[in-house]
């Protein structure tokens, strides 16, 4: 699959791969055709495949164009106002207590070594960090806005690579937007089976807490033979 | 000839360094995890034995308490008094006194290596008091991290911490101003730590460690009549004045199997959890109700209790839970039965726990 074209069934007029992509998503190419398309956009990830690259370029554009011709919307470009909402997410992440943090300095000057490498990784673990949760957000977006009519076809490309399900998050960053957003559905969707089996809880009323108390009593008297913090928490549990 | 010389140390350098470096960055600290064990048990042994009085701030779902702990060894025996100092600014009234105890800490086992990494961090100065940061790490995320900053010199315990996995502190004390008195003969720094042998009442064993115990304060020596007793003295004291007695509230039994009564299967717990069992309870508050059976698994660090109790109408509110800092308490339907799980651990070990519960 590394030449992008292909003879057209009249045998005179070659046919690019980026003229079936288009057919296919106006719906109008045949399954061979279907499946060539989506085989060379799995394949896009593989570093010598240039014309997969570029085709799942192709792709991404042609679903933004799309959307923002059916929406009344305007279409979502990486804008400031999104850069700052990926900005926002990351202070949002973890913060470190200061005790955590001088703790973690005080381990590493005990190991000078490891703490130069963990130095080395630091910056480079918190850049791809911050760079996969960028690239996420962005198929996030991507996705959403390419709709069902894209997932259905997004999801027949995870049935025909395996291998894609197994790509880092750094390399699919590197993908384009679109083809990175097919390979998130699996994860999530399983995601969404699971909490679907999950038992929902609701916030426990008065008398359901006062009910419950009796167990917490129990619990402190008992199961804090072995634990320490429930002789501490015996003060406190009636405030929950 | 010094141009050979140089060159030999260059190739040497070569030669040693890549074998050198690697064995030099990536060697474990030496022991480190057996000291910060050591200590930890040292803590758990200096808490029943010290003469303390002091005040601790805590600190739970945002809110920080301040409590006013005494703790006095007197002919062997544990006192201990605990007062909140305040309620929303406000003193509290003595009726609204609270038992408070540091007699249950654990007994660190090396077992526990299996589920968590202890660490022995930098030094720290709490209650004006240079004190050492100890950290159990769980290797999972089935139950919480623990932090200790521990008075290297006395053994005391001056801060604790509980860290979720978003790594901010769900549950928090710390010593503000703290007195503390070694008994007569002292407590060596460099005494034994006690094993959970040492320490087991349930046998009639002494609570004390080592020889050195006799010259300071006479261990309490406990069986389970004895246990139960101070239990009984302990839970009806009108003055708030708790005697406690080291792990005399254990009065559990171990269990073997993961088969419980009535036919329930615990098919699976998570790593480093055993199972136990305490003494049953009525379910409701009438006497026509059944029995409710209460099952402990805990890991030694992190525990967690499992009732199950035959479903009544008092009980019968749905699927509820409850958060209070690091305590998670969910509580469903299965069957004809309530089951209940309490802990301090995530709330996705309770799921868990209550998934990996089935009748047979």
């Amino acid at each position: 699959m590394s030449d992008s074209k292909s003879k057209s069934n009249d045998g005179d007029q070659p046919i690019s791969l980026a003229e079936h992509l288009s057919t296919m998503l106006d719906d109008e190419a045949g399954s061979f055709e279907q499946r060539r398309v989506l085989d060379e956009l799995t394949s896009s990830n593989n570093a010598s495949n240039n014309s997969g690259r570029e085709l799942s370029e192709k792709l991404s554009h042609y679903a933004l164009i799309g959307e923002s011709m059916r929406s009344t919307n305007p279409a979502t470009v990486a804008g400031p106002s999104f850069l700052a909402s990926i900005h926002d997410k990351i202070a949002e992440e973890d913060q470190y207590h200061n005790v955590q943090l001088q703790d973690l300095a005080a381990n590493d000057g005990v190991n000078q070594q490891s703490s130069k490498s963990s130095s080395v990784l630091r910056p480079i673990g918190g850049f791809a960090l911050a760079a996969s949760f960028a690239a996420v957000a962005f198929m996030g977006v991507q996705n959403y806005q390419l709709g069902n009519q894209l997932a259905e076809k997004s999801a027949t490309i995870v049935a025909y690579s395996e291998a894609a399900k197994n790509r880092k998050m750094a390399q699919i960053g590197n993908q384009t937007a679109v083809v990175g957003s097919v390979e998130k559905l699996a994860p999530a969707d399983s995601e969404n089976i699971i909490n679907q089996n999950k038992k929902v809880y609701k916030q426990a009323n008065a008398h359901a807490r006062s009910f419950l108390k009796r167990y917490v009593d129990s619990h402190v008297q008992y199961a804090s033979a072995s634990t320490f913090v429930p002789s501490v928490r015996v003060i406190a549990y009636a405030d929950y | 000839m010094i141009m050979l010389i140089k060159s030999l140390q260059q190739i040497l350098q070569k030669l040693i360094a890549p074998a050198i470096i690697p064995m030099i960055v990536f060697a474990p600290p030496v022991h480190a995890d057996e000291e910060a064990i050591e200590l930890l048990n040292r803590m758990n042994y200096a808490v029943h034995q010290l003469n303390y009085t002091g005040t601790l701030a805590y600190l739970k779902n945002n809110t920080l308490s301040s409590l006013h702990i005494s703790h006095n060894v007197v002919n062997g025996v544990e006192m201990e008094r605990v007062v909140r100092l305040n309620e929303e600014g406000n003193e509290v009234s003595r009726e609204e006194l609270q038992d408070f105890s540091f007699a249950s800490l654990p007994i660190i086992r090396p077992e526990m290596k299996k589920v968590y990494s202890f660490d022995m961090g930098r030094e720290n100065r709490i209650a004006n008091i240079p004190c050492r940061i100890i950290t159990a790490r769980p290797k999972d995320r089935e139950r919480y991290l623990q932090k200790y900053c521990i008075d290297a010199v006395t053994g005391m315990l001056l801060d604790y911490m509980l860290v979720g996995k978003s790594h901010k502190p769900v549950e928090q004390f710390m010593f503000t101003s703290i007195e503390i008195q070694v008994p007569e003969g002292g407590i060596s720094p460099n005494s034994a730590a006690p094993t959970a042998d040492q320490l087991s009442l349930d046998s009639g064993k002494t609570a004390c460690p080592n020889t050195n115990c006799s010259n300071a304060v006479e261990p309490i020596k406990v069986n389970g009549e004895v246990a139960t007793a101070i239990v009984d003295q302990a839970l009806s004291t009108n003055n708030k004045t708790t005697i406690v007695a080291p792990h005399a509230v254990k009065l559990t039994r171990q269990m073997l199997s993961s088969n419980l009564d009535d036919g329930w299967v615990m098919e699976a717990l998570p790593v480093g959890f055993e199972m136990s069992q305490a003494p049953s309870s009525k379910a409701g508050m009438d006497d026509a109700s059944g029995e409710t059976k209460h099952y402990i698994i805990s890991d030694g660090l992190s525990s967690l209790s499992v009732f199950v109790s035959p479903l009544t109408d008092e009980a019968n509110f749905g699927a509820v839970k409850i958060n209070s800092g690091a305590l998670n308490v969910i509580s469903q339907r299965k069957g004809n039965s309530m089951i209940t799980v309490v802990g301090e651990v995530p709330e996705n070990t309770l799921h868990n726990i209550v998934e990996n519960l089935r009748k047979k």
